[in-house]
């Protein structure tokens, strides 16, 4: 057998190249590309299909933005402002409930296709034939967690894997040298924690790294010996070592693959640091994204932005960007003061995304990579109090961008005062179907066999929404 | 379109949505437009076939909800939930409600809505009867109700393995039966043999003695214990050592750990804020107990479903705690929703969870597949899932007292009389100052004359006058009685299904002219109406009493209730996050010490089940609302529960009188002295007054008794437990939609276990019954799942591979008649003891095969082991590789048991909820099953390697292979730090140069001595590293760049 050749020529190498350390390195890349010896999780797999896209970049609006006063304009909340509701109201988080509330953002039409957005999305709303806005997604909580679960990993409870753990689990990773799914952590850990990006029942390997801004984005990625040379020398040790381990026990696939995660670990701990790093960007690139702004939340968000892009160049797959604070705000979660909170927390996402979008076109990574736009749910029409909106997991607004997507497009509708969605209504598990269609699979075949059942990211739910499919 | 329609549409315009307003038009048109055939052919006909056809016809390809709406008949049959036509009434017709979007939970079509004109045009043809021209074509299938069970049992569980009784399988026969040890190995070699395949050759000593310490205790042997081993020829060796870690204590916290992993073990309940479950490490700790003891598996399984019900509970020798009590906690490990805004959603989520580990842990099956519809492979319909939640939606949380009654019941006896006493001493006290009374309102008659009140108390003055404000206050008619009286404490009967627990209510019934001394901080006081009082016996009891399960029909709630240091919850759906927002209103604190009426809007709940629960319990009731509610001497008081339509309580509760005497008072106040006297029921009102404001001097009345009384009632530590509530069936769900019942679903076992024809469930919530159903010997379950649990730790994989899972989906087991055999001893001759089970597996030549590939024949004939010709290299846990890292650094702190070290908390570990402070690094040095698991906040170190998300059952861990698993045996501070500490620890003891501590740290962590090359290999190293560090010869922070190195050598990690 090839695969057992090669095994024993690596055992080989291990127990008689006297070399540095990076001989077997070379060896045991070759063999991650090759597909070969099936020990490391994140080899690259191919798809089931030819995909459209091969990297998603997610932009999580942690709070839930309201959608009629960004995507999906509504004249008559303007008509009945302050006027007692005229549909019938669903039970709430907070039981508030208040009078109709007009947006107090205007409403413009963008380029060719006309395209409606707020006044709070004015560089973004550049892109807008780039855009493809849904405004008929549902979820089934009004609560933040449960909501926030189930947009991340298809149920409203914790414990399962998230969808950049089932990407991940489907795909694996063309970049050895970085995790296959990464968080940018921009401040905010969504409620429900950081099982919204855990790998369930997937193996461990699969979660999600959370990278944080600074000398030290990922934990234990930095060596603790004070000098140089010294973990050399112990991985030198080491490797000499293992070599007798690997007599002392014989024929074994887990030792083998043991060791060469220490060929993989050395890499990352200068593959992660040298991501991180915005040094070689030029000032155009930090200017269009926003970096030199007098706003600390809109300069956080843009280098997360720029990293997000920097990922994409590296083939990671999925890569998710969590919101930073913003002055008092509880993420995009207003309660109350919904014209301060939505206004700083659009100002400081704004012009980063505008930022990405031109970015990756500009380098040519627009077709193989898609960008969503989401929250976990939207906002009430009426007002929660005077001057808030409660949440509202009946109709609310994402959008969509880049390969394999329509651009200028508007997807369902929601009814006259943007509550519900009327037409065309989609479910998370559709989103997630949709996705994993454009990454070149089909998401009732991406399964795993746990608690007896061939687990899907989609459950047994989930259409793709082909109209939105360019 | 028509013209009709188009009409129709122009009328429909202004109307929007509101399908109410739409039947309200249509009503007054007269007959259908065109006539019926026409209009329902043009109209209605078309519209079915293009909206609905896809899911609900004779052509669908898979039919939705068992709805065809291609004929008459099978909208009238309906579907899962009820007829979907009442033919001329749209308002009456499910197909009317779906396609109007009213029912968030019954909308169709699900992804669009019909448009406005063509809802129109359905609900006319509904109202008029809804036409079905005769010739169309019946439903080729009248027959068949949509909610009786599509599969057959029988067929299924004759198709299955797991299904078949355990039987006691005969020996194989074997060619070389001298190889074998005991019967174990006779089943195995037979395999081996069958296939030509060789088993390998016996392991080494070394080898056996680690593969033992690790399997069994989860820590290494030192290098004496190795020596000993080793050096020890007697035939009896081996089982003196495997006898000697079974008896070890440090056994239980490894094995413990494996079954922590099924119950899905968590100290917080995770979501939002991750609050904490209060005690849950004492369930961790009975698990220790349990597994260092021996308790025969089916009372281990008993006491987890039942233990709060069992007549015979098992009591700890030592400690006087009822052990049997604290099995229940299991139920309550899952994850909770903070502040759900559907509540019965979030109660079937989380009973759905305790039904999935429940059935998973103790039987294999995947009965929680069940929910939504028949189980698509097993023979488990929809209705045993709901049989099931039943018994549990009829069980409580409560965390219960661990000492019995008996604990306290002679004190409390003592207390009693004591109390008994201090009344005749009160009553002595009162006698002679009540006579100065007459003075006392002389002086308050005539304010001005000052001389009337030289020589007189002003505090005895003022608590007259209160006490007469009050006292002319006092009604003087009698109220009638309000019908929704639920509660009322004159008449005990109205409290018969309220149940007791703990020993502030077991003799909580106060009566009239009773005194009452909570404790030495309180006064005396005198009670004039019959109530429920916790602190009649004393202030330092504590319980809770709670109402049976009630069905919320009227808005309102009124209590009439006083208390301190103490509460009331109402629990609506089982749901026991009591804050706001949503859930604040059903929780009262208690902050008073006279009884008051307090109101509760039950608005929102209306229709759903619930329960009131009084307590002074101490511990916290889950979340974080409550403040104030908990106290050591807490206690709660009520007289009157009243449901109502009317925001306003009623006018009862204060003692009245049919004629109210009038002043002077001294004749009243010696008729009341001589009515406490003579203990008679008519209430002393005066003197309870006067007693209350004061006026009476108590400062002579000798409580010392009663204290040394109280400070002799025993410290009750409580753990998570359940309480049996109402007994009450569940309707199913349809599709698993609870907003959707169907039929009832009857509390009892399994149909494929238990014949089609058993009885329900008598007693309570039934898991007394349930216990012994899925004990009883016809279920073949619990026994096989155990003992092959038991395998799959000590041989790397079960004999079954899918340890919780024996279904269809499930893998076959690779021994049957093995797993049999063992099943079966496992029930009769080990007597479920699970310690016999394990000495008996380890005993096998099976076991002490070596692990290492030696022949390439067997290797071919049996690539994946499946028929174990040799032990399987096994990575260690998380847990063990920590535990190893301390014990060799010799800073294990072997202490055992109580609360939890906190989690520690690294940069990365960030959200809500996260705790204030961080744990120490190390753990406090002890062992990992003693760290806190924080659903939000698990320790990354364990996830990368595999600990589980305490999410469901996981008998059978991922062992993955990661470099986030070398970066962290590289670089993180804790392994850093304990290599510094292993260093230190290695040069302290002896100065024997670099080539004396190679050797002496290899002995530690691998119990051998380093070969010749690995010492050269290791002096080199430290040389270089010293030369690197600077230091002149070899230091502590040299040793410790080593030890480092043997931490991340892979035989560290994984055994042979």
């Amino acid at each position: 057998m090839d695969t057992r050749r090669i095994l024993i020529s690596r055992r080989e190498a291990l127990s008689r190249s006297a070399n540095g350390f990076g001989a077997l390195a070379f060896f045991s890349m070759i063999q991650a590309q090759a597909g070969l010896g099936g020990q490391s999780p994140l080899s690259a797999k191919p798809p089931q299909f030819p995909a459209k896209v091969k990297n998603i970049i997610f932009l999580y609006m942690d709070g839930g933005p309201s959608q009629v006063d960004t995507f999906d304009p509504k004249p008559r909340l303007q008509e009945e402002n302050g006027k007692p509701f005229k549909m019938k109201m669903e039970p709430t988080q907070f039981n508030n409930n208040g009078n109709t509330l007009g947006s107090p953002w205007k409403f413009s039409q963008y380029g060719k296709s006309g395209l409606p957005i707020s006044e709070l999305f004015p560089n973004v709303a550049k892109h807008a034939d780039n855009l493809c806005v849904i405004r008929s997604m549902t979820s089934n909580f009004s609560e933040h967690t449960s909501a926030n679960y189930f947009l991340h990993t298809g149920l409203g409870l914790s414990g399962r894997p998230s969808m950049g753990a089932w990407v991940t689990y489907g795909l694996g990773s063309v970049n050895q040298n970085l995790p296959g799914y990464v968080v940018l952590n921009g401040g905010l850990v969504p409620p429900g924690g950081l099982d919204n990006f855990g790998s369930g029942f997937l193996p461990a390997s699969y979660q999600g790294s959370i990278l944080r801004a600074g000398v030290k984005p990922l934990a234990n990625i930095s060596p603790l010996e004070p000098k140089p040379g010294l973990q050399e020398n112990k991985l030198s040790l080491l490797k000499k070592l293992d070599a007798e381990v690997v007599r002392e026990f014989g024929v074994a696939d887990q030792l083998e693959s043991a060791i060469t995660n220490y060929e993989l670990a050395y890499r990352m701990q200068s593959a992660v640091p040298e991501l991180a790093d915005l040094k070689g960007e030029t000032e155009a690139t930090k200017k269009l994204y926003g970096l030199d702004s007098d706003n600390p939340n809109l300069r956080s968000y843009a280098s997360q932005c720029i990293v997000a892009r920097r990922l994409v160049e590296r083939g990671v797959r999925f890569i998710e960007l969590t919101c930073s604070q913003t002055g008092g705000n509880d993420r995009w979660d207003q309660h109350s003061n919904l014209f301060k909170g939505h206004n700083e927390n659009a100002r400081a996402v704004d012009q980063p995304i505008a930022g990405l979008l031109h970015d990756l076109k500009a380098r040519g990574l627009w077709d193989s990579t898609l960008v969503v736009w989401a929250g976990e749910f939207g906002r009430t029409p009426f007002a929660q109090g005077n001057d808030g909106r409660d949440h509202n997991p009946y109709g609310f607004s994402i959008w969509l961008a880049g390969g394999g997507i329509k651009g200028g497009f508007v997807y369902g509708a929601t009814d006259e005062y943007g509550y519900k969605a009327v037409e065309n209504k989609v479910t998370i598990h559709d989103l997630h179907a949709t996705m994993l269609h454009l990454l070149g699979m089909d998401h009732t075949k991406l399964t795993f066999r746990f608690s007896g059942r061939d687990m899907r990211l989609t459950d047994v739910h989930g259409e793709v929404v082909k109209a939105i499919l360019a | 379109m028509s013209i009709v329609s188009k009409q129709l549409f122009r009328m429909m315009q202004w109307v929007f949505i509101s399908g109410f307003l739409l039947q309200q038009i249509v009503a007054q048109s007269g007959t259908l437009p065109g006539g019926d055939v026409d209009f329902f052919e043009k109209q209605i006909r078309p519209l079915l076939a293009d909206r609905c056809y896809k899911c609900h016809s004779e052509q669908s390809e898979k039919l939705k909800g068992a709805l065809k709406v291609d004929s008459r008949e099978g909208l009238l049959r309906g579907g899962e939930t009820r007829t979907a036509l009442v033919p001329g009434h749209p308002e009456k017709s499910l197909l009317i409600e779906a396609v109007n979007y009213t029912n968030p939970d019954l909308q169709m079509p699900p992804k669009d809505r019909l448009s406005t004109e063509e809802i129109a045009l359905l609900t006319l043809w509904v109202k008029h009867g809804a036409p079905w021209p005769k010739s169309s074509r019946a439903s080729s299938n009248p027959a068949g109700s949509a909610t009786t069970t599509g599969i057959d049992i029988d067929q299924r569980k004759r198709d299955h393995w797991a299904w078949q009784p355990v039987v006691q399988s005969k020996l194989p026969r074997v060619n070389n039966p001298a190889w074998g040890f005991n019967p174990v190995d006779q089943f195995i070699l037979a395999g081996l043999e069958k296939n030509h395949v060789k088993p390998a050759p016996d392991a080494d000593k070394l080898v056996l003695i680690r593969r033992l310490y690790f399997d069994l205790v989860g820590l290494p042997p030192t290098p004496e214990e190795v020596a000993h081993f080793i050096n020890d020829d007697s035939p009896t060796a081996y089982l003196q050592l495997v006898d000697r870690l079974l008896g070890s204590h440090r056994f239980g916290e490894l094995w413990g750990r494996h079954w922590l992993d099924l119950v899905r073990y968590s100290e917080t309940l995770g979501h939002e804020f991750d609050f904490e479950i209060p005690n849950a490490y004492r369930y961790r700790d009975y698990v220790v107990r349990a597994l260092n003891a021996d308790v025969p598996y089916d009372q281990f399984l008993r006491e987890h479903l039942a233990g709060d019900l069992l007549d015979n509970p098992r009591i700890n020798p030592d400690s006087g705690e009822n052990e049997s009590l604290i099995g229940p906690g299991f139920y309550w490990l899952g994850q909770q929703t903070h502040s759900p805004v559907d509540v019965k959603a979030h109660q079937s989520e989380f009973i759905d969870n305790q039904i999935d580990v429940l059935s998973k842990t103790f039987l294999g099956l995947t009965v929680a597949c069940a929910r939504c519809h028949d189980h698509k492979f097993d023979p488990i319909p929809t209705r045993d899932y709901y049989s099931l939640y039943g018994v549990l939606s009829s069980s409580r949380y409560s965390q219960r007292s661990l000492l019995t009654p008996e604990k306290n019941r002679t004190t409390l006896q003592h207390i009693a009389t004591g109390k008994g006493n201090i009344r005749d001493d009160l009553i002595d006290l009162w006698l002679p100052q009540s006579k100065e009374i007459t003075n006392y309102i002389a002086a308050l008659q005539s304010p001005t004359n000052a001389s009337l009140r030289a020589g007189l108390n002003t505090n005895k003055l003022n608590a007259l006058k209160q006490s007469l404000d009050d006292w002319a206050k006092l009604p003087s008619i009698n109220k009638a009685t309000p019908t929704m009286l639920w509660v009322d404490a004159s008449n005990p009967s109205s409290l018969n299904d309220w149940t007791v627990e703990g020993d502030a209510f077991r003799d909580a019934m106060v009566s009239v002219n009773e005194t009452l001394i909570l404790d030495n901080d309180h006064p005396p006081r005198l009670v004039v109406e019959p109530m429920v009082h916790s602190g009649r016996l004393s202030g330092r009891l504590q319980g809770a009493i709670r109402s049976p399960t009630m069905t919320i029909t009227n808005r309102f709630l009124h209590l009439r209730v006083a208390g301190r240091e103490s509460r009331f919850n109402i629990i609506v759906d089982n749901f026991l996050i009591i804050q706001d927002p949503i859930y604040g209103s059903l929780r009262r604190v208690m902050d008073r010490e006279e009884l008051n009426w307090i109101t509760i809007d039950l608005e929102r709940w209306k229709g759903h089940r619930a329960y009131v629960e009084f307590s002074d319990y101490p511990t916290r009731d889950l979340g974080s609302g409550g403040k104030g509610a908990y106290g050591e001497t807490g206690w709660i008081a009520f007289t009157h529960i009243v449901k109502s339509d009317l925001s306003t309580p009623p006018e009862i509760g204060v003692p009245t009188f049919k004629n109210k005497p009038e002043l002077p008072l001294i004749s009243q106040l010696e008729n009341e002295l001589s009515l406490i006297k003579r203990q008679s029921n008519q209430p002393a009102m005066l003197l309870s007054l006067l007693v209350r404001h004061g006026f009476f001097d108590h400062s002579k009345l000798d409580v010392g008794a009663m204290k040394i009384l109280e400070n002799k009632l025993s410290h009750n530590p409580r753990a998570p437990s359940m309480a049996d509530g109402t007994g009450l069936d569940e309707s199913i769900f349809v599709r698993g939609n609870h907003r959707l019942e169907g039929e009832n679903a009857p509390r009892r076992f399994l149909e494929a276990v238990d014949g089609k024809s058993r009885p329900s469930f008598k007693l309570g919530s039934g898991r007394r019954e349930l216990a012994e159903r899925m004990l009883h010997s016809e279920n073949p379950f619990p026994a096989r799942v155990a003992v092959n649990r038991v395998w799959h730790h000590l041989f790397g994989r079960g004999i079954v591979a899918s340890t919780d899972d024996f279904g269809k989906l499930g893998q076959e087991p690779t021994h049957p008649e093995l797993l049999n055999w063992l099943a079966s001893n496992y029930r009769s001759d080990l007597g479920w003891s699970t310690k016999k089970l394990i000495r008996l597996l380890v005993t096998t030549r099976t076991y002490r095969m070596s692990s290492k590939v030696l022949d390439q024949s067997a290797e071919q004939a049996d690539p994946s082991n499946l028929m174990w010709h040799r032990m399987p290299i096994k990575r260690l846990e998380g847990e063990v590789i920590r535990d190893t890292i301390l014990a060799l650094s010799g800073r294990l702190d072997e202490s055992m048991y109580g609360v939890s070290v906190p989690v520690h908390l690294t940069e990365f570990m960030e959200g809500r909820g996260r705790p204030g402070h961080s744990g120490p690094i190390d753990g406090a040095r002890r062992r990992s099953i003693y760290q806190e698991v924080r659903r939000n906040f698990l320790s990354p170190l364990m996830r990368t390697f595999d600990m589980p998300v305490p999410y469901s059952t996981v008998g059978r861990r991922t062992v993955s292979n990661v470099p986030a698993q070398s970066l962290i045996l590289l670089n993180d501070p804790f392994i850093k730090d304990e290599s510094m500490n292993w260093a230190k620890r290695v040069m302290k003891s002896k100065d024997d140069g670099a080539l004396g501590i190679i050797r002496r740290v290899y002995q530690q962590a691998f119990g051998r001595e380093p070969t010749l090359e690995e010492l050269q290999q290791s002096n080199e190293f430290l040389t270089e590293q010293a030369k690197l560090h600077g230091t002149i010869g070899i230091d502590e922070s040299t040793v410790a760049d080593l030890c480092h190195v043997l931490i991340n050598v892979k035989s560290f990690i994984y055994i042979n």
